[in-house]
C-alpha cells in the first residue's frame, strides 16, 4: 500500500514541522548570546528549526519510500491499557508504595487483562512484589518507598 | 618488561589470595547481577558496596568494587537480548540486533558472542591499562573541552551511519534527541530549560527511562495483541552457541571495538557511553552488506558489546594513574580509596604497588571467571523466552518501572519512561529508528557544554579548536568522512536518477 | 478500614497525627537519610559513617538514599516537604542555602524555602582552597590579583557548576579584590580538578582533601583558603582574611528535619548526632577522608546557618545572571 506510507510519511513529517516550529518559538524566551558567546537559546533554536526542515522535507517529498507498510493499529486499545498502567505506577509508587503498586499493577494486567487464573496471578503478583522488594531494597539496599500503612 | 613481569606477579600474588579472590567472585557476581536489573547499573551495586567496604583493606575494596563495575558491562547484555531492554545507555546498540537475533532463535548464541567479545575486550584492555596507564593517562590531561568537543563532533558524523532506511527520517530522529538533550539547566548561564516547572527536569532527560521507554516499553506495546502468541522464536537446545561462523564474522569486530572502546574510554567525562554506538556504526559501515544490521546481525552484537567492556577498562586510566575519575562510576571508586585513607593520584602506582598491580592481577582472573559464569547461565537465561508473552510483558513492566524508578528514586523518570514509550510506539510504527534519538540525547548536553566552555577558555575566539593539535586533528577526520560520505550520497543519487530515468 | 482511617488522619488532619506521632515512641521504624547528590559526594562520605554510628544509639537502622537532581534541589526539596514525623531526614552541603537564591534570580518558582526545613547539628566544614598548577607563575595571592587586575577576565578558573560550592568563593574574592576572572563551568569537582591539572584553566577552587594527592606529588601549589582559622591538612597556608580579603567560605555539610518536625524527635535526633560525632569509629572514618568534623549543635547551627546562608545569598545575587553583565 504505497498510497498509505506516503499519508503516514507526509503526516509524521507535517507534525515534526509544526513541533519543530513550536520548539523554536518556545526557545525565544532565553537569551540568544552571541557567535562568541553562545546563550542558552542558540543551541535548541538551531536544532528546532533543523527538525522543522526535516520534518518540511519529509512532508513534501516525492518520494515516498519503496517499502509497503500496513499500518495497523489493531493493538492500539491494549497499548492503551498499558500505558495506563504506567501512568497509574508513576502516580502510585510514592503514594502507596512499591510493593502494594505491583502487587496490585501485575494482579490487574494477569487476572483482568489477560484472563488468566485469579490464583495464579494473585501468587505470580505477591512473589514479584515482595520478592523484588526484598532483592532491591534489602538485599541490595537501595530503598523503595513505603505505603502509608508500612508495606 | 622484566619490571611490569615483576609487578605482575606481586599482583598474581595478591590476586590469588584466597580473601582477595573470594571478593572478586563475590563482585563479579553483584555485578552481574545488578547489570541485569535495568536502571540498578553498576553505579547502584558500587554505592551499595560502598559501606560495606569500610571494614576491608583498601586491595580488596577496590577488587570488589572493580569486579562489580566490569560485572555489570556483562550483564548489562542480557536483558537488552532477550527483552530488548537497554540495562544502560550503552547496551542500547545490543538491543537493537541482539534481540533480532533473539527472534529468530539465536539468542543463545547473542548472548554467548555478548559474553566472549566482553571477556576478550576486558582481558586485551587490561593489557592496555597494564602497561600504558602512565603514558595514557598524560595524554588523557591534553583532552581539554576544544579536544572534546571535537571528538563530540565525530560522534555526531556518526549519527547518520546508525541506521538503514532513508536519510532524512534519521536525521529527523538524531535532531529529535539532540532537543532532548537540550531540556534542563543551561550548566553555562544557569538557566532552566523547557523544565515547565519540574525540579527533576533539571539535570536534563534521563538516558535510562529513555531508552527503557524508547526499546523495552514501545516492544511491549508492539506485541501487545498477539499476546497469545509470542512472535520470539523457540530456541533449540543445540543451538544455544554460536556457530562457526558467527564465531568467524565475530572475530575483528571484537578487536576493533575493544580498541575503539579502550582509547574512548582513557578520554576523562562521560564520552565513554558513545564508544558502543561508534562501534556500531563503524561495523555496519564496513560490512559487506550493511543491510544486514537492524534484521540480526551478530557484529552488531559483537563490537559494541567488545567497545563496551573496554571502554569500563579505559576509564580507569585517568583514575588510577591520576587520580581524577571519570564519570560517576570511577568517581564512587576514588571515594572508596579515599575512604580508606589512600589517596589515588600520580603516586599510587608508586605508594601503594600492592593496590595497583593487584587489582590489574584481579581484573585477568574476575575477567576469566565471569565467562566461565556467563556462559553456563546462558541455558538458563533462554528458558525466560519460554515463558509465555501473557506472563512475560507483565513481569517486564514491572523491571521498567522499578529499574528506572531506582536510579534517581523519582517517580519524573517514571513518567519520561511511559512517554518514551508511546512515542517509540508511535515511531517505530511509521518506520522510523529510534537509536538516533538516544546518541542524540547523550551527545546534546556534553556536545553544547565544551563547546561553550572551549569559547569561554578562549574568550569567544574559535581559533581554538584549529589551534591546538588534536582537536583540529579530529575535526579534520571528522571533515572527510563527511565530505566522503556527501560524496557517495551524491555519486548514489545520481545512479538512483538514472535508473528512474529508465524505468520512466 | 484500619488502614484507610490511617491515611485519613495523615492527610487531613496533621495535628491530630502530629499528636498521636508525639505520644508514640521515636524511632519505632527505620530511618531515611536522603543524600541528594550521587553517590560518591563529600556528604555521603561523611553521612554513611555518621549514619552507621547514629544506628548504634537509635537502636533503628539509618538507611541512606541518595536522590540526585539539579544539584541537590530535587532532594532537599523531597524533605523539606516531607511530613515531619522523623522518618525522613536530610544530609545536605552548604549549598542547600544558594539554590533558592539562584531560583529567585531567575524568577522560578523556588523547590523550596529555607523556612520549610529545621537545622539539627553541622557536622563537618571545610574552607575551599585555591589551587594553581605547580608551573604556574604566581606564587601568591597578590600575585595572582594584580595580574587579574593588569588583565580583567583574562584569567581563567574550573568550577563544579555555575553557583556551585567551587564557584561562588572564587567570585567572592574577585568582588573583594575588585576584579574579573573567566568562569568555565564543568559538571562536578571532579572535571574541574582535571581541567586544571590539563592546563585547559589557570586556577581551580577546591576542597582540600580533593587536591591534597596533587599537592603532594607536586602538580599542583596551594595559594590561600576561604577559612577562618588554621587548616589542619596544610597549617602553613594563609588564610584570604589573613591576607585582607574579607570573605569567608565552607563547604559544610549537616542534618535538616522538615521543619514541622516535633521538639520531643528532634532532642532525640540531637543526641544521637552528638554520640555519633563521638564515637570512635565515625572519627576513625571522618580522618581517612581527612575531612575535619566541626560539630554544631541545633542552637549553634542555627545560628551559623543563618549567617552563612546571607553571606552566601549576597554573593550570589552579587554575581547575578551570567549574560545580564555583558
Amino acid at each position: 500500500m504505497p498510497e498509505r506510507a506516503l499519508g503516514a510519511d507526509r503526516i509524521a513529517g507535517a507534525a515534526l514541522a509544526v513541533f519543530g516550529i513550536y520548539v523554536a518559538w518556545a526557545a525565544l524566551e532565553y537569551p540568544f548570546g552571541s557567535l562568541a558567546e553562545p546563550g542558552p537559546a542558540l543551541l535548541p533554536f538551531t536544532l528546532a528549526m533543523a527538525l522543522a526542515v526535516f520534518g518540511a522535507v519529509m512532508a513534501m517529498s516525492r518520494h515516498p519510500p519503496q517499502r509497503a507498510q500496513h499500518l495497523s493499529f489493531a493493538e492500539l486499545p491494549h497499548a492503551l491499557v498499558i500505558l495506563g498502567v504506567l501512568a497509574a505506577a508513576a502516580v502510585g509508587m510514592e503514594r502507596i508504595g512499591y510493593r502494594a503498586l505491583v502487587l496490585a499493577m501485575l494482579f490487574f494486567l494477569l487476572a483482568v487483562i489477560e484472563r488468566r487464573d485469579v490464583r495464579a496471578a494473585g501468587a505470580t503478583a505477591a512473589v514479584m512484589a515482595f520478592g523484588t522488594f526484598y532483592l532491591i531494597n534489602d538485599v541490595l539496599r537501595v530503598p523503595l518507598p513505603v505505603g502509608p500503612w508500612g508495606w | 618488561m622484566v619490571e611490569v613481569a615483576h609487578n605482575l606477579l606481586l599482583g598474581f600474588q595478591v590476586a590469588l589470595t584466597p580473601a582477595v579472590l573470594g571478593y572478586a567472585f563475590l563482585g563479579c557476581v553483584i555485578g552481574t547481577l545488578v547489570g541485569m536489573l535495568p536502571g540498578v547499573g553498576p553505579l547502584t551495586g558500587i554505592s551499595l558496596l560502598l559501606p560495606v567496604t569500610f571494614g576491608l583493606n583498601p586491595t580488596i575494596a577496590l577488587v570488589m568494587l572493580a569486579g562489580v563495575y566490569y560485572g555489570a558491562m556483562y550483564g548489562g547484555s542480557t536483558t537488552s537480548i532477550l527483552m530488548r531492554i537497554p540495562g544502560e545507555a550503552a547496551s542500547v546498540m545490543t538491543c537493537v540486533d541482539g534481540y533480532e537475533l533473539t527472534r529468530q532463535g539465536r539468542a543463545g548464541a547473542a548472548l554467548a558472542i555478548a559474553a566472549i567479545g566482553s571477556f576478550s575486550a576486558g582481558t586485551i584492555s587490561v593489557i592496555g591499562l597494564m602497561l600504558l596507564a602512565p603514558p595514557l593517562a598524560a595524554i588523557a590531561l591534553k583532552f581539554g573541552p576544544p579536544e572534546y568537543a571535537a571528538l563530540l563532533v565525530l560522534g555526531l558524523l556518526v549519527l547518520a551511519f546508525l541506521s538503514g532506511g532513508a536519510m532524512v527520517k534519521t536525521l529527523a530522529m538524531a535532531v529529535l534527541g539532540l532537543l532532548l538533550g537540550t531540556i534542563g539547566i543551561d550548566a553555562m548561564s544557569g538557566f532552566m530549560r523547557f523544565s515547565y516547572g519540574i525540579t527533576e527536569l533539571a539535570d536534563g532527560v534521563g538516558i535510562v527511562p529513555v531508552a527503557v521507554g524508547l526499546f523495552g516499553v514501545s516492544e511491549v506495546l508492539l506485541s501487545a495483541r498477539n499476546g497469545a502468541g509470542t512472535r520470539v522464536q523457540q530456541p533449540k537446545l543445540r543451538e544455544l552457541l554460536p556457530s562457526r561462523s558467527e564465531l568467524r564474522d565475530s572475530a575483528a569486530p571484537i578487536a576493533r571495538g575493544t580498541l575503539l572502546g579502550f582509547f574512548i574510554g582513557i578520554v576523562p567525562g562521560s564520552a565513554h557511553v558513545i564508544s558502543s554506538f561508534v562501534s556500531y556504526a563503524l561495523e555496519r559501515r564496513l560490512a559487506r552488506d550493511p543491510r544486514r544490521f537492524g534484521r540480526g546481525a551478530i557484529e552488531g552484537v559483537a563490537g559494541p558489546e567488545a567497545a563496551n567492556n573496554s571502554a569500563a577498562s579505559g576509564a580507569l586510566v585517568p583514575l588510577l594513574a591520576l587520580g581524577v575519575p571519570s564519570g560517576a562510576l570511577p568517581a564512587v571508586m576514588l571515594a572508596a580509596l579515599l575512604i580508606h585513607g589512600v589517596t589515588p593520584g600520580p603516586l599510587l602506582i608508586q605508594n601503594n604497588p600492592e593496590i595497583f598491580w593487584g587489582l590489574i592481577a584481579s581484573m585477568y582472573v574476575g575477567n576469566l571467571v565471569l565467562l566461565i559464569l556467563n556462559l553456563p547461565m546462558i541455558g538458563l537465561f533462554i528458558n525466560l523466552l519460554r515463558i509465555p508473552f501473557s506472563y512475560l510483558y507483565p513481569l517486564i513492566l514491572v523491571f521498567c518501572v522499578l529499574g528506572v524508578y531506582a536510579i534517581n528514586q523519582s517517580a519524573v523518570d517514571i513518567w519520561i519512561m511511559l512517554v518514551m514509550g508511546a512515542a517509540g510506539y508511535v515511531l517505530r510504527k511509521l518506520d522510523f529508528e529510534t537509536a538516533p534519538i538516544v546518541l542524540g540525547l547523550i551527545l546534546a548536553p556534553m556536545l553544547e557544554l565544551s563547546v561553550r566552555q572551549a569559547l569561554a577558555m578562549s574568550a569567544g575566539d574559535y581559533a581554538i579548536f584549529f589551534t591546538r593539535p588534536i582537536a583540529a586533528g579530529m575535526l579534520a577526520i571528522a571533515a572527510t568522512i563527511l565530505l566522503y560520505a556527501l560524496w557517495s550520497a551524491f555519486t548514489r543519487r545520481a545512479l538512483w536518477r538514472k535508473t528512474v530515468g529508465l524505468e520512466e | 478500614m484500619l488502614h484507610g482511617s490511617r491515611v485519613l488522619a495523615g492527610a487531613l488532619a496533621a495535628a491530630a497525627s502530629c499528636a498521636l506521632q508525639a505520644a508514640e515512641p521515636y524511632p519505632v521504624r527505620p530511618i531515611l537519610l536522603v543524600v541528594p547528590f550521587p553517590p560518591g559526594g563529600v556528604v555521603e562520605l561523611v553521612g554513611r559513617p555518621l549514619a552507621a554510628s547514629m544506628e548504634k544509639f537509635l537502636k533503628q537502622p539509618v538507611v541512606i538514599s541518595n536522590k540526585p537532581g539539579a544539584a541537590g534541589a530535587v532532594g532537599n526539596a523531597f524533605v523539606a516537604s516531607a511530613e515531619p514525623d522523623g522518618y525522613k531526614l536530610l544530609m545536605s552541603l552548604s549549598s542547600i542555602s544558594v539554590i533558592p537564591e539562584a531560583d529567585k534570580l531567575f524568577n522560578r518558582k523556588p523547590a523550596y524555602t529555607l523556612e520549610q526545613l529545621l537545622p539539627i547539628a553541622r557536622v563537618s566544614a571545610d574552607p575551599t582552597v585555591l589551587v594553581v598548577q605547580s608551573s604556574a607563575p604566581w606564587k601568591s595571592i597578590k600575585e595572582l590579583v594584580d595580574d587579574a587586575k593588569a588583565r580583567p577576565a583574562q584569567i581563567s578558573f574550573s568550577s563544579s557548576g555555575i553557583y556551585g560550592a567551587l564557584h561562588v568563593p572564587a567570585e567572592m574574592l574577585a568582588l573583594a579584590a575588585g576584579t574579573k576572572f573567566r568562569h568555565v563551568p564543568f559538571s562536578g569537582g571532579g572535571p574541574a580538578t582535571t581541567a586544571l591539572l590539563g592546563g585547559h584553566v589557570q586556577f581551580s577552587v577546591q576542597g582540600p582533601s580533593a587536591v591534597a594527592g596533587h599537592v603532594k606529588a607536586n602538580r599542583m601549589r596551594l595559594l590561600a583558603h576561604w577559612g577562618g582559622r588554621k587548616l589542619d591538612l596544610f597549617p602553613e597556608l594563609p588564610s584570604l582574611k589573613e591576607l585582607g580579603y574579607d570573605v569567608e567560605y565552607y563547604i559544610w555539610s549537616g542534618m535538616f528535619a522538615p521543619a514541622k518536625t516535633p521538639p520531643a524527635i528532634v532532642n532525640t535526633l540531637r543526641k544521637a548526632v552528638a554520640d555519633a560525632v563521638a564515637d570512635a569509629d565515625f572519627r576513625n572514618a571522618m580522618d581517612k577522608i581527612s575531612t575535619p568534623i566541626q560539630y554544631l549543635d541545633q542552637p549553634e547551627f542555627t545560628r551559623f546557618f543563618a549567617a552563612d546562608g546571607k553571606r552566601l545569598a549576597a554573593a550570589v545575587r552579587k554575581i547575578g545572571r551570567v549574560e545580564e553583565k555583558k
